[in-house]
């Protein structure tokens, strides 16, 4: 009978193991958005509009800075690749918006709180990399360098 | 714990593994909801909730809340939602202020004990004129977009004698958006649920009035093509949708408002409900998403007669299947990612879209971005293909 707790315990690892992947990916993708979030709340407590823009230039830096670490890993596969660098697209048109380059107009001071929830919203509407396109590793792997640098 | 009443319950927990296949028994087995009552309920319906839930109901409705995955979103003010949950609570509201429906309302969700083991794939809950009248859990079968095992349940619960087919059936899908390799297996499923609605009544030629598809890109030629031999028309949104989702709340209203004998007084009458439903719902979805986001925002009334016969004679400019080598492939040139999309009007030889494909669109662009001053929407979006043969 003392077997018993370690043979349940094996059986719970056995039957938990396959669901570790897309769990995983779940967790860390409603992690990456919380904390997405948050820096959305910063973005509207800041008073100061230079300040709204520092903590949005900061995020969108460190974005590109993970997407860029995470396109370089041998572990990614070329369609997954390819997803990330059209992720860092959007990020720096993002980026191209709130500075009024690249034929943007630069996003009015008024416009910085309304500016966040737009970005975090296309961002939340749909799973990151489009959610079913990226490989559950590779969404794993890049929302973990994406955690670390929010 | 309804069934454990009475039980020993301590002797029930004495050893590990007797406490998990109770717990197993509790979690997979079919409850009754409290306050259900048992009085006047059939052989057919023994949890009926009293002479109300025995009475045919003239309309149906009929949800699919997926709820597996990453479902957060941030409501007004930052507080965090879960989008299956909201879209299930809903429901429920719907179901519960309906008291001349029948709704079937099945949340894909996994049931774990202890976080880790999955005991159940998804609940089930039925209502029948207002009153929850059954609620169990259930395995899913047939894949991740397959419905076979919701539609047994449909088959096996909903009512079977009716005086005529209900004045309305509407399926509601609320989840991502459902990938195109998905989607034979997601119709076929739809098409499950369809023949069991037909069996009940006998004249309907298109079973669902409505179908809603709340997911990013439902308004995509393939999907729309593959459902629309089972409803009148399909509410969807081509483009990406937020996580608020479609709102389909007016199903409450709609319901009670009608006139009883509109679905059977006159040929026609079927569409005339799908086509004023599907607008209602088209308008305050589309409303409640420009008050809410500032995402870019298209929603579509896609009456599947006119859309079909369009897509039809046009199936090479949407359907890789049928189209020349490389016609509808531009997207690696152009650094596009595989499986992204656009409007299927820059597609060559789709034209124009809109009210000439059946598609009624409700659009406004985004607040910020590329696209912020674009004017109008085809209400298809066409997924970018790379080189090469489909990846399917």
């Amino acid at each position: 009978m003392k077997k018993f707790p370690l043979m349940l315990a094996f059986a719970f690892l056995a039957a938990s193991a396959p669901l570790s992947a897309s769990s995983g990916s779940v967790l860390v993708e409603e992690r990456y958005k919380a904390a997405l979030n948050r820096i959305v709340q910063e973005v509207r407590a800041t008073p100061d509009p230079v300040g709204k823009r520092e903590i949005l230039g900061k995020y969108l830096d460190k974005m590109q800075s993970g997407l860029r670490q995470a396109g370089g890993m041998e572990s990614i596969t070329g369609p997954d690749r390819r997803t990330l660098v059209s992720m860092g697209e959007k990020v720096a048109a993002y980026q191209a918006e709130l500075l009024g380059q690249s034929g943007y107009a630069a996003v009015a001071d008024a416009d910085l709180d309304a500016f966040a929830g737009y970005m975090q919203q296309a961002m939340e509407q749909a799973p990151i990399g489009g959610g079913v396109y990226l490989s559950g590793g590779a969404i794993i792997i890049i929302l973990l360098i994406l955690l670390l640098i929010t | 714990m309804r069934i454990l009443t009475g039980y020993p319950i301590r002797r029930a927990f004495a050893s590990a593994p007797a406490a998990i296949l109770a717990l197993c028994l509790v979690a997979c087995a079919p409850s009754v909801p409290p306050g259900a009552g048992s009085g006047g309920g059939g052989a057919s319906f023994p949890h009926a909730a009293g002479a109300a839930a025995d009475r045919p109901a003239r309309f149906q409705f009929i949800y699919v809340i997926h709820g597996e995955g990453s479902y957060g979103f941030s409501g007004a003010a930052g507080v965090r939602k879960s989008a299956d949950s909201e879209a299930l609570a809903r429901a429920g509201e719907v179901a519960l202020r309906s008291p001349d429906a029948e709704v079937f309302v099945f949340h894909q969700k996994p049931i774990r004990l202890f976080g880790a083991f999955r005991i159940a794939d998804g609940t089930m809950r039925q209502y029948r004129n207002g009153s929850l009248v059954r609620k169990e859990n259930y395995r899913r079968t047939g894949g991740a977009f397959g419905l076979e095992a919701e539609a047994a349940r449909f088959r096996k619960h909903a009512f079977r004698i009716r005086p005529e087919p209900p004045a309305g059936r509407v399926f509601l899908y609320f989840g991502h958006g459902v990938p195109e390799a998905g989607l034979p297996s997601f119709a076929r499923g739809i098409g499950l649920f369809a023949a069991a609605g037909a069996d009940a009544g006998g004249r309907d030629t298109k079973p669902f009035s409505l179908v809603v598809l709340s997911s990013c890109n439902g308004g995509i030629p393939a999907a729309v093509r593959a459902l629309a031999p089972h409803a009148i028309r399909i509410l969807a949104s081509p483009g990406e949708l937020h996580l608020s989702y479609l709102d389909a709340g007016a199903l409450s209203r709609l319901s009670r408002d009608g006139d009883p004998r509109a679905a059977a007084a006159f040929p026609g009458a079927r569409a005339a409900l799908a086509e004023s439903w599907g607008r209602a719902l088209a308008e305050e979805s589309f409303a409640g998403l420009r008050r809410r986001t500032s995402t870019a925002v298209t929603v579509a009334l896609y009456d599947t007669d006119k859309a079909a016969a369009y897509l039809d004679v046009r199936r090479s400019a949407w359907d890789p299947a049928a189209a020349p080598a490389d016609s509808l492939a531009s997207a690696a040139s152009q650094g596009i990612p595989r499986h992204a999309f656009r409007d299927c009007s820059e597609n060559p030889g789709f034209g124009p879209g809109g009210s000439e494909s059946g598609a009624a669109v409700f659009f406004r662009p985004a607040r910020f971005g590329p696209e912020k001053g674009r004017a109008s929407h085809s209400g298809w979006e066409c997924p970018v293909r790379e080189p090469g043969p489909p990846s399917g």
